[in-house]
């Protein structure tokens, strides 16, 4: 089969750690706003815009995983970067007119929205996380260490992820046109992962499909209720 | 021009050609070869080695500078076992710039047979692309300039006379790969006047044997063969199996040098480009320079032995 990825694996990860290092001290940053969105979907702490907090954060991921991650640093390397950054831009874009438009609501205590919040903890904290560890335990590599480490925000796997965990804990119909183009780039991330032999990418499609059956679930359950 | 029409009826049973270019039937099968296996570029002038370098995956590495230094070691064993045909497209990612870099590093800008495509679909992108081109590998003109995958071909190929007579190219080429768009390819290669032509072409995948590669032969067309090991997957398949015993007679050390023997054996081919990223496998792959060809009557073999494991 043709491989459409012009790079290998240690070409992909050497570029991330560069990416990373060119970019301190904004991982800091990154990790807050990512913490600050897990807080504000937390229910005991929702409030009233924090809804439309959440999808300003998320919005300002997308845009910035659009322009700065694919259009202005990874274009050199893979031709297909400009279609990804422009639909990472577009989502920047629905997110930000529904904070703007739609006055999402952060769900009450339903399982979807347990599960949503752990998805989202774990691309924030655990994906970053876990290769570095795996190979500190002896772990074949496939993830790269900590100078690759993806974040959310910062890289698109991650933001895929956390987008579509964050999305199964505000209410309403919007969620799931909002988890499209998520969970596209969910299965990217699974061919990255299959075709370069990184793990972390099968993880994120197979953690993204997860979300978006839920949400389908979801959405399905409340139409039922509305019939 | 110089063309091997007449001299290579029923190819499929034609001899192999001799380190001097066109030799009788069954004589240079076995001639042993000293100097590198040259081939003649028709278009170009001149004869080129035969064993050449690809650069899709494998020198898209961007700044890293480890990556970069070992790259250059490659392309450094490249040219001292005798190769000069590079060839890349603005579609390999930092590719190109890579190469330029290795270049410049190894002062070989006047050694290499530079070999890139033009790949947009818009034909006024085309002059500024391959002007992008020239200026990341540090040249001022390229020996051969490809029309990847026929994208936009009639366009490009305006623009490609144009610059042929301006000199800013040596020879114009069109591409594909994995056998697609074959018949669109013939009919280019029958009417069109360009000099080499670009496709896939190795010991299991023989589907150009039955038209691209005759048809090239008449038109006295260059051909440069890609994907010579289907990526690694030829490896993948048989490295396990050993070589057989008469690989020897045809001086194959290993098996990269069995399926490239396979292939510029073949009398319409002028050049095979495989890619790698390792000094050991570039020194493999150049080995194939050298040594003996297997005849038509031992390519055959080649095949059954392979399609037998
Ligand atoms: N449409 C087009 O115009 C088109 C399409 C396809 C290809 N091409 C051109 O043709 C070139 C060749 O095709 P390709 O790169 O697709 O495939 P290829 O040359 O058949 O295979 C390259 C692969 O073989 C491995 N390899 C090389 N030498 C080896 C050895 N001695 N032992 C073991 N493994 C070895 C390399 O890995 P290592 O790095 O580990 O050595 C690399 O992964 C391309 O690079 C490109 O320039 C053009």
């Amino acid at each position: 089969m043709f491989r459409m990825l012009p790079y290998d694996a240690e070409v992909l990860l050497s570029f991330l750690a560069r990416y990373n290092e060119a970019l301190w001290p904004l991982q800091p940053l990154a990790l807050a706003l990512g913490a600050a969105a897990l807080l504000l979907a937390h229910r005991r702490l929702a409030g009233a815009w924090s809804g439309r907090l959440v999808a300003l954060v998320l919005a300002l991921g997308w845009a910035w995983v659009g322009w700065g991650f694919f259009l202005e640093r990874f274009a050199r390397f893979d031709f297909l970067a400009p279609l990804y950054g422009w639909a990472f831009l577009a989502e920047a874009a629905l997110l930000a007119a529904v904070a703007a438009l739609a006055r999402p609501r952060v769900e009450g205590s339903s399982a979807f929205a347990g599960v949503g919040l752990a998805l989202a903890g774990f691309a924030l904290v655990v994906l970053p996380l876990a290769g570095p560890l795996a190979g500190m335990f002896g772990a074949p590599p496939g993830a790269g260490g900590w100078a690759s480490a993806p974040l959310v925000g910062l890289m698109p796997g991650p933001t895929a992820l956390f987008t579509l965990g964050l999305l199964l804990r505000l209410q309403g119909r919007l969620a799931l046109p909002l988890a499209l183009l998520p969970l596209l780039w969910g299965l990217v991330a699974g061919y990255h992962g299959w075709a370069l032999g990184l793990w972390h990418g099968l993880v994120v499609a197979a953690l993204s499909l997860v979300a978006a059956v839920l949400l389908a679930w979801r959405q399905l359950g409340e139409a039922r209720g509305r019939g | 021009m110089l063309t091997r029409r007449g001299l290579l009826g029923g190819l499929g049973a034609a001899g192999a050609l001799g380190a001097t270019g066109l030799a009788p039937r069954g004589l240079a099968a076995r001639a042993a070869q000293a100097a590198p296996l040259t081939r003649p570029f028709p278009a170009y002038g001149g004869p080129v080695p035969a064993i050449g370098m690809g650069s899709w995956i494998t020198f898209n590495v961007g700044d890293d500078p480890g990556l970069r230094a070992q790259r250059v070691e490659v392309l450094r064993t490249f040219f001292e076992r005798g190769g000069r045909v590079i060839d890349s497209s603005p579609m390999y990612g930092t590719s190109e710039e890579v190469i330029g870099h290795c270049l410049a590093q190894l002062d070989r800008r006047e050694d290499a047979f530079a070999a890139t495509k033009v790949w947009t679909w818009s034909e006024d992108e085309g002059p500024e692309q391959m002007a992008n081109s020239r200026a990341l590998w540090g040249l001022e003109r390229f020996e051969l300039m490809q029309i990847h995958n026929l994208l936009e071909w009639q366009g490009h190929l305006e623009t490609l006379l144009a610059d042929k007579e301006a000199g800013r190219i040596g020879t114009i080429g069109i591409t594909t790969s994995h056998g697609s768009r074959h018949e669109a390819f013939e009919e280019i290669m029958a009417s069109q006047p360009i000099d080499a032509v670009q496709f896939t072409y190795n010991i299991l995948d023989r589907e150009a044997e039955r038209r691209l590669l005759p048809l090239a032969a008449e038109r006295g067309l260059a051909v440069v063969i890609n994907r010579p090991f289907r990526r690694k997957q030829l490896f993948r398949l048989f490295q396990q199996h050993p070589l057989p015993e008469w690989a020897a007679e045809i001086d194959c050390a290993n098996w990269a040098q069995f399926f490239l023997k396979f292939i510029v054996s073949h009398p319409a081919v002028t050049v095979a480009i495989p890619a790698t990223s390792q000094v050991a496998h570039m020194e493999e792959n150049m080995g194939a320079l050298t040594g003996r060809l297997p005849d038509a009557a031992l390519r055959r073999r080649m095949v059954d032995y392979v399609e037998s494991l």
